[in-house]
């Protein structure tokens, strides 16, 4: 497809639903509902919040109560997410293994449903390492996936939803020359990725790393979670109730929540699991990368970490044990 | 279908048990496992794990609940005729057809014996499936002991044997030890141990505070007891009771676990290779 027919696409797009794609603001980029294609920003390296927070809002409610009666509380739409990098996707599909898993979460699951997905190659910096994650290529969890090979885009289909937008006159069959320029981008792209991590038995390493050393890692630590707010598997929520002035009736509400803040392992009667940041610290690694990696080597936590703290040096210090 | 969204549920009955525990029977059955808990909602106040104190064999669900934080507080207050929200039962619950055929042996510490209780009733409710059940209860005196009636009523009977540790003496105890000298005795749950014959074929269930656990867990593997027959609970804060919002996961490393979910029964060897347990204060 030419890029030049990229306008078309998105007009299609826009009538599955309201198009949500990255966005520039300031300095960041941030996914939000746009009306047309030149608000998009095409060509960017990642986003502040990833596109996670359509499936799982920041804060959102689940039910309404009356006394001790509940109702679910669900605002069906459907939506198309344009313009998602092969990490986020990845993310996703990491999410997907938690929230759709028996018992599903039902707001998570039709929302996945509903929203359908559209991802787009990206522009790697100094700090992505998705080729050390297996998250460089989105092998599925979208509907089209669009490369940028120059002057046109290769267009992977993955569902029937997706296929339905290819039906217009301007897709092109792809042709030898195309799968070579596809081949190219896909190489210059993970050349491009430079920055490395081995992650083979970290978890062990998480485990027996010395205390005296976590101190060290942790020292510059602000415990403030940002780490766990731009992270597109980060899965922890909270759950609140709020009242209201009849005091019967109200919402239940459910929001992000971070594992490195410190009221998170706190049980009734004030016992902690997790008091300090050593624990904690331990405990985001472990779950990120100490048994099943899900990170996706996006470089959030690391780009948006106020203290300057970096994952992979972390990491590589663990390996060290120094 | 939604699993967030609770079943309103009526008390049946409220009974005090110690100044800071109350039973509370529940108009529902749920068919549980003994070991496996339930999410209670007070519409306002919020949500929280509470284990069932109740053999599915008895009928209608039980909880005793210690007033311990802000719905329990609000629990507290509600009397019979009150509604609360139910979700569950979630959690594994104890391997009882593997225990079958076997002695059992139940150690509880504190608000442990809440669901070493439904383990109990249920060995009681099928005595023929099972061996002898040996139960060590270790309370701070006998104000805090749970299920008094039920507790004093079994040292007296052939059913199960009753042994009992108090830290704090007092007028009751005193008795207790003076009628039934080779099974109770003052100190810690461990003592008890000096006076119960282990037996390497039975199984153990462990419920207690995580200190006493692992005091518990020590003795018994000195004492030769193979760790892979002993099962214990965890507690932590499951918000969600269903895998999904991560606040009660354990371990450090590898070794990850949900309590919610893959808990809250893990075996003594599931404790151990789960590293992160070091950092249990």
């Amino acid at each position: 497809m030419a890029k030049a027919d990229l306008p078309k696409l998105f007009r299609t797009l826009a009538k599955y639903g309201p198009v949500v794609a990255p966005v520039r603001v300031g300095e960041n980029v941030v996914f939000r509902e746009v009306t047309s294609l030149e608000e998009v920003e095409l060509e960017y390296t990642r986003s502040l919040t990833p596109p996670k927070k359509l499936f799982l809002g920041p804060q959102e409610e689940i039910l309404k109560f009356d006394g001790e009666k509940y109702e679910e509380v669900f605002e069906d739409g459907k939506a198309v997410l344009f313009g998602v990098h092969a990490c986020d996707i990845n993310g996703l599909l990491k999410l997907d293994e938690i929230y759709l898993d028996s018992p599903q979460d039902e707001y998570y699951a039709r929302r996945r449903e509903n929203v359908m997905i559209v991802g787009m190659s990206c522009v790697p910096d100094e700090r992505c390492f998705c080729t050390s994650t297996g998250s460089s290529y989105a092998y599925g969890g979208f509907d089209l996936f669009l490369h940028d090979i120059g002057r046109e885009y290769v267009v992977r289909v993955r569902t029937e939803r997706g296929y339905e937008f290819t039906k217009d006159g301007y897709f092109k069959r792809m042709e030898e020359k195309d799968f070579l320029a596809f081949k190219k981008a896909e190489e210059k792209k993970v050349r491009s990725i430079k920055r490395k991590v081995d992650l083979a038995g970290i978890g062990d390493l998480i485990d027996v790393t010395p205390k005296s050393l976590w101190e060290e890692l942790t020292a510059k630590c602000l415990a403030c979670g940002s780490c766990n707010l731009v992270c597109p598997t980060c899965q922890c929520y909270d759950v609140l109730d709020v009242l209201e002035l009849d005091i019967r009736s109200g919402s239940r509400i459910r929001r992000w929540d971070s594992c490195m803040l410190k009221r998170h392992a706190l049980v009734a009667g004030g016992g902690n699991f997790r008091p300090t940041v050593v624990e904690r610290t331990a405990n985001r690694l472990s779950c990120k990368v100490g048994g099943e990696i899900r990170c996706v080597g996006c470089g959030r936590c690391t780009v948006y970490c106020p203290a300057k703290i970096d994952l992979v040096e972390m990491l590589e210090r663990i390996r060290v044990g120094a | 279908m939604n699993e967030l969204i609770p079943k309103p549920v009526k008390i049946l009955k409220v009974k005090d048990q110690t100044p800071i525990e109350k039973l509370f029977t529940l108009g529902v059955k749920l068919g549980q496992k003994p070991g496996q808990f339930i999410e209670m909602s007070i519409a306002g106040v919020g949500e929280a794990p509470v284990s069932i104190c109740s053999s599915p064999t008895r009928g209608n669900v039980e909880v005793c609940v210690r007033r311990v934080g802000r719905v329990t507080n609000a629990l507290h207050r509600l009397g019979a005729g009150a509604r609360v929200g139910v979700r569950g039962p979630y959690g594994n619950g104890f391997p009882l057809e593997k225990m079958r055929g076997s002695e059992v042996v139940l150690v509880a510490g504190g608000i442990g014996m809440a669901p070493v209780r439904a383990v109990l009733q249920y060995l009681l409710d099928k005595k023929k499936e099972y061996g002898e059940i040996k139960l060590l209860y270790g309370i701070r005196d006998y104000s805090m002991m749970l299920f008094k009636d039920e507790i004093l009523k079994l040292m007296n009977s052939k059913a199960c044997t009753v042994y009992l540790s108090y830290e704090k003496e007092d007028e009751v105890c005193k008795r207790l030890r003076k009628e039934y000298p080779e099974r109770v005795c003052q100190g810690v749950v461990t003592k008890l141990f000096e006076m119960v014959k282990l037996n390497p074929e039975a199984h153990a269930v462990v419920c207690g505070p995580p200190v006493m656990f692992w005091f518990v867990f020590k003795e018994m593997r000195n004492r030769g007891f193979p760790i892979e027959r002993l099962y214990m609970t965890l507690e932590r804060r499951m918000k969600c009771g269903i895998g999904k919002c991560k606040h009660c996961v354990v371990g450090v490393g590898s070794m990850m676990k949900y309590v919610c979910k893959d808990g809250p029964v893990f075996s003594g060897v599931e404790a151990l290779t789960m590293r992160g347990m070091k950092y249990v204060r």
